[in-house]
């Protein structure tokens, strides 16, 4: 109508073109053929209807209506109607517009032409913003000590609330285990350990100490309450985790300021140990009362259906591998993160211990750098027996992955970061995004079976020399796991090495 | 013996809230760890305490639930990687603003507000 | 397993086709147009069944304890928006080649031009309503990722963030809409839900539904009122106007009021918001045009006063009009796209857009002069071409 006129005329004909950046003329050839094909498109469609578009239109309408189609006719000439008579006059309205549509641009500019909507958008847009940051505001007053102070003591009264008008007796009815004097002194030294964590929290060094000791104690508990797969994992991870503080300690304080608030610490400590009181009341309830669970379908279903005798091992890459090939996207995003954090990350490291001693030069003894060489190969020989019994024995990809990632770990501290990467790559990038593909390929391979996203299945093979040996797909998503767990904690702890790797350099320069 | 599980989980819990609610950075992460320990062990007896029946399919009558048990295992290394997000979070806290307190300020420097 | 191959294909190309582009400029052009070719191959021996009636419908379970399975299904509306989409998204990769100048990424540009691809082939392809949404959302996504290709630029980070935010929250009540009608059929399935038209109409729950749908339909769409973002959106590289907010997303609307057309349609309130939105889009969209200076906004508002055409003659209500606005989404496809094209060639070759300025370029490019006039003589409606058939009825 008038604007296609106005396209045409004025930008192919109207007088000559006014001071253009370049001198146009016509484009490359393959340019202008996407705009020839749909030309063409256009024109056979006009003019034959029938012959060309007409199927589709049929097919795709009667998709639409999901009903038998009306009775339309599609040509070119209906003869003289109605409707040809509106669409000339269209034509002639539009072309009559254009001819006079100076006056009325004019006229526009002054009035319509101002409004613009975007204006209103921006307003609104806005608008919401600050109405969003006056709420963050108020809730929000900068202090994450506030914040998690209001939220422990806000959990602290939804916990208790329900115990107010609760009339059954603290303790129920099922009989405990007898208490044994090794117990005993293992749940004491665990209460001291953390006690004196506490305690000692300003010598940060010391509390490291203690706090290993607690997670020894609480692995001790694992393997004495029948759970072998917590309690390696557990030993493990508290390796990991000690040596990843103990790279942090250097860049922080190694001592801190006392309290300046006396106020504070009383108000915190009353909250500790009501929540404390709280979880072991909470606890003494839950153990002494029978329960129901619903165990009995996974320790009936787990040789028949996931082909393991180790019931957690199935239930982690079987029953519930959903979860767990969420859990390892977790680590590995736990691990890139880290990873983007320490880039370019500058800090100024002591060098010299809080006393005022100067580190020891002799960085990598040589007894030590002896040692681990030796018992490398033994540690990763015990990773991948671990790995390969997993299903049917207590071990798996995880404490697979944790305790081949300590025996890498302790060649680094052996030898010191430089020596290790002559030898080996320091980006384990790939091994994460190799470990998260085989474990979501092991998922899919399942579609293409038929079976829903990460079915496993397994069989019994014959291998010469070992004889029958079990293989279940749920072995390979196994080593999924294994390759992420290595691969980011290698990540974390090698890049938060190098950083330290980098300091002790310069100091040595 | 569950009430020296009661009173175990009960001491991880205080020592770690406690220390959670320090204003620097490391004793948070102390307090953090501590706090996970309190959960995994609270998650575990959730399965009640059983001796010597490990939930590994063999001529046993009788195994322990190995639910909670994959739960807490998978807790376990999440809680590793959550320590090891912090602590770099502290670090890079103290690169940019200098301090470990966790609100970037010493309490003594903060504007009343 | 062939629909799931066909929508999968474009997802997989995003990231095939950033990795060549390390290799040279064109490699990336022609590893999207073989991504392209290869989702149209996976596609073309289905082309058939709708011909014979057919709706094919696959499904994959996902998680099936909860419902959730990935479903799609290919009838003849499926079959019409996924012909248009793959055959322009094709003459478009050809285009942009030539379209964009040494200093833009063409990696990026490709990767995110299949991104979009992909998502749109899923909205169209789709059974399961979630499921539908998720790519609706991917496409608004990478809607805003193409219109802020050229990131230096002010008016395009300004128009990206105005699309994103309006579809955006036309995506939120979408998702409202969806779970209303989940609730009332019980079913997720679009089959369930188009053969239940009856038990929707006749549930209290109707008019939220319906508005709530609409408001997705019109924010995608550009109706009015939502209809501002979609100018803006021109700041976009013009294979992208001619791609996205003339062919095909700004279609995905259209598309969802065709597709729940008979879940919904037949009430007066239908009659009244559809076609109202319709028509008020449709004469709005004309008036701007005529005073618009800037090539790519005329035909922007071109674009608007056209979906209003098609919104109006859905809001009909009746067959025949249904007929005449699903003719006319092919035909606007075809014409505006090469319009779009050729406006590009324009701004390429002279430098400007402005209409005040270009004047008189017949003498310089004739064949390009002549290819625009016959594109903009089947948007008025001339005879011969296939824009006057579709108004004809």
């Amino acid at each position: 109508m008038a604007y296609s006129v106005r396209f045409i005329h004025d930008v192919f004909f109207n007088g000559e073109p006014v001071d253009l950046p370049k001198t146009p003329h016509e484009p490359p050839r393959w340019m202008k053929v996407p705009v020839e094909i749909l030309v063409v498109l256009c024109l056979v469609v006009g003019i034959a209807p029938a012959l060309t578009v007409a199927p589709l239109l049929a097919v795709a309408a009667a998709a639409t209506l999901q009903a038998p189609l009306p009775a339309y006719h599609l040509a070119l000439w209906h003869g003289f109607n109605p409707a040809l008579a509106m669409s000339l006059a269209a034509i002639a309205g539009g072309i009559l517009i254009y001819a006079m549509h100076r006056p009325l641009l004019a006229l526009h500019e002054h009035s319509l032409g101002r409004l613009d909507a975007r204006r209103g958008f921006n307003a609104l847009l806005e608008a919401l913003f600050a109405i969003s940051g006056w709420i963050t505001r108020r809730i929000d007053t900068g202090s994450l000590q506030r914040q998690v102070f209001l939220f422990l003591a806000a959990a602290l009264v939804l916990g208790f609330t329900p115990w107010l008008d609760s009339t059954s007796a603290l303790t129920g009815s099922r009989t405990g285990l007898p208490l044994d004097a090794v117990s005993l002194l293992a749940g004491a030294t665990l209460i001291v350990a953390s006690l004196a964590t506490v305690w000692l929290h300003r010598q940060r060094l010391t509390a490291l100490i203690t706090l290993g000791v607690v997670g020894l104690v609480v692995s001790l508990a694992f393997v004495k309450f029948s759970a072998p797969d917590l309690a390696l994992t557990q030993l493990s991870v508290e390796v990991v985790t000690i040596v990843l503080l103990l790279l942090a300690l250097y860049f922080l304080p190694q001592h801190a300021a006392p309290e300046h608030d006396p106020g504070r610490v009383w108000r915190d400590g009353v909250i500790a140990l009501v929540a404390g009181s709280g979880a072991a009341l909470l606890s003494w309830a839950v153990m002494t009362r029978p329960y129901d669970t619903i165990a009995g379908y996974f320790l009936a279903n787990s040789v028949p259906g996931g082909g393991g005798k180790n019931v957690v091992n199935v239930i982690l890459v079987d029953f519930r591998g959903y979860d767990t090939l969420g859990e390892i996207t977790v680590l590995a995003l736990a691990g890139l993160g880290i990873y983007a954090l320490l880039e370019n990350l500058r800090l100024d490291a002591p060098d010299r211990d809080a006393a005022g001693r100067v580190w020891d030069r002799d960085a990598h003894p040589v007894i030590m750098a002896s040692l681990s060489r030796l018992l490398l190969p033994l540690a990763l020989l015990v990773a991948v027996f671990i790995l390969l019994r997993g299903h049917n024995q207590p071990g798996g990809g995880f404490i697979a992955g944790l305790v081949t990632a300590v025996a890498l770990i302790v060649q680094y501290l052996a030898h010191g970061g430089a020596w290790m990467r002559e030898r080996l790559s320091s980006t384990t990038q790939p091994l994460i995004a190799a470990g998260l593909a085989l474990a979501t390929l092991t998922g899919l391979a399942s579609w293409a079976y038929g079976y829903p996203f990460l079915t496993s299945t397994f069989g019994h093979l014959n291998w010469p020399l070992v004889g029958e040996f079990e293989l279940a797909s749920a072995m390979a998503f196994d080593l999924g796991v294994f390759l992420v767990v290595v691969g980011a904690t290698l990540l974390i702890l090698v890049n938060l090495g190098a950083l330290h790797d980098s300091r002790t350099r310069k100091a040595a320069r | 013996m569950e009430a020296l599980l009661a009173l175990v989980i009960g001491v991880l819990t205080a020592s770690g809230v406690f220390l959670a609610l320090r204003g620097q950075t490391f004793p948070v992460v102390l307090g953090l760890t501590l706090l996970s320990y309190a959960v995994n062990l609270f998650l575990f007896v959730m399965g009640r305490l059983a001796i010597g029946v490990p939930p590994v399919i063999s001529s046993a009558a009788a195994y322990t639930d190995p639910l909670p048990q994959a739960l807490v295992l998978t807790a376990i290394v999440i809680s590793f990687g959550m320590t090891a997000f912090v602590i770099v979070l502290a670090l890079k806290a103290r690169a940019e603003l200098g301090n470990d307190h966790v609100d970037g300020v010493h309490a003594d420097e903060a504007d009343p507000r | 397993m062939t629909l799931f191959l066909a929508v999968l294909i474009p997802f997989v190309g995003a990231a095939l086709v950033a990795l060549v582009s390390r290799l040279g400029r064109s490699h990336s052009a022609w590893a999207a147009g073989a991504v392209t070719l290869a989702s149209l191959a996976v596609l073309l021996p289905l082309f058939a069944l709708p011909f014979g009636g057919d709706t094919l419908v696959q499904q994959h379970d996902w998680i099936p304890a909860l419902g959730l399975n990935l479903a799609f299904r290919f009838d003849g509306l499926a079959l019409l928006f996924a012909g248009l989409i793959l055959g322009i998204g094709l003459l478009i990769v050809l285009y942009a080649r030539y379209y964009l100048s040494e200093r833009d990424s063409m990696g990026r540009f490709y990767s995110y031009l299949m991104l979009f691809m992909g998502s749109m082939l899923g909205i169209v392809l789709s059974e399961n309503l979630i499921q539908l949404l998720i790519f609706w959302e991917l496409t608004s996504l990478s809607s805003f990722l193409l219109i802020s290709y050229w990131q230096h630029r002010k008016e395009a980070r300004q128009g990206a963030r105005m699309a994103l935010a309006i579809t955006g929250l036309g995506g939120f009540a979408l998702l409202g809409g969806f779970l209303l009608l989940g609730h009332i059929v019980g079913s997720y399935e679009l089959s369930v839900v188009l053969a239940s038209g009856d038990l929707i109409r006749a549930h209290p729950l109707y008019v939220p539904t319906l508005v709530l749908v609409l408001l997705g339909v019109f924010t995608k769409s550009a109706q009015f009122p939502f209809h501002f973002w979609l100018p803006h959106a021109m700041a976009a590289p013009t294979p992208v106007s001619a791609y996205l907010h003339s062919a095909t997303m700004v279609k995905a609307g259209v598309f969802l009021l065709a597709r729940l057309y008979p879940a919904l349609s037949g009430t007066p309130e239908w009659f009244w918001l559809v076609s109202g939105a319709g028509l008020t889009t449709l004469l709005l969209g004309a008036f701007v045009a005529l005073f618009k200076h800037d090539l790519k906004g005329l035909l922007a508002y071109s674009t608007l006063s056209h979906l209003g055409l098609i919104t109006l003659l859905f809001g009909l209500s009746t067959p025949l009009a249904a007929v005449a606005g699903v003719f006319h989404i092919i035909n606007h496809a075809t014409f505006k796209a090469s319009l779009f094209m050729a406006a590009g060639i324009i701004d390429h070759e002279a430098g400007t857009r402005d209409m005040r300025r270009l004047h008189g370029l017949w003498k310089f490019m004739p064949y390009t002069a002549t290819l625009a006039m016959v594109a903009a003589a089947a948007m008025a409606g001339v005879p011969l071409m296939n824009g006057f058939l579709s108004k004809e009825m």
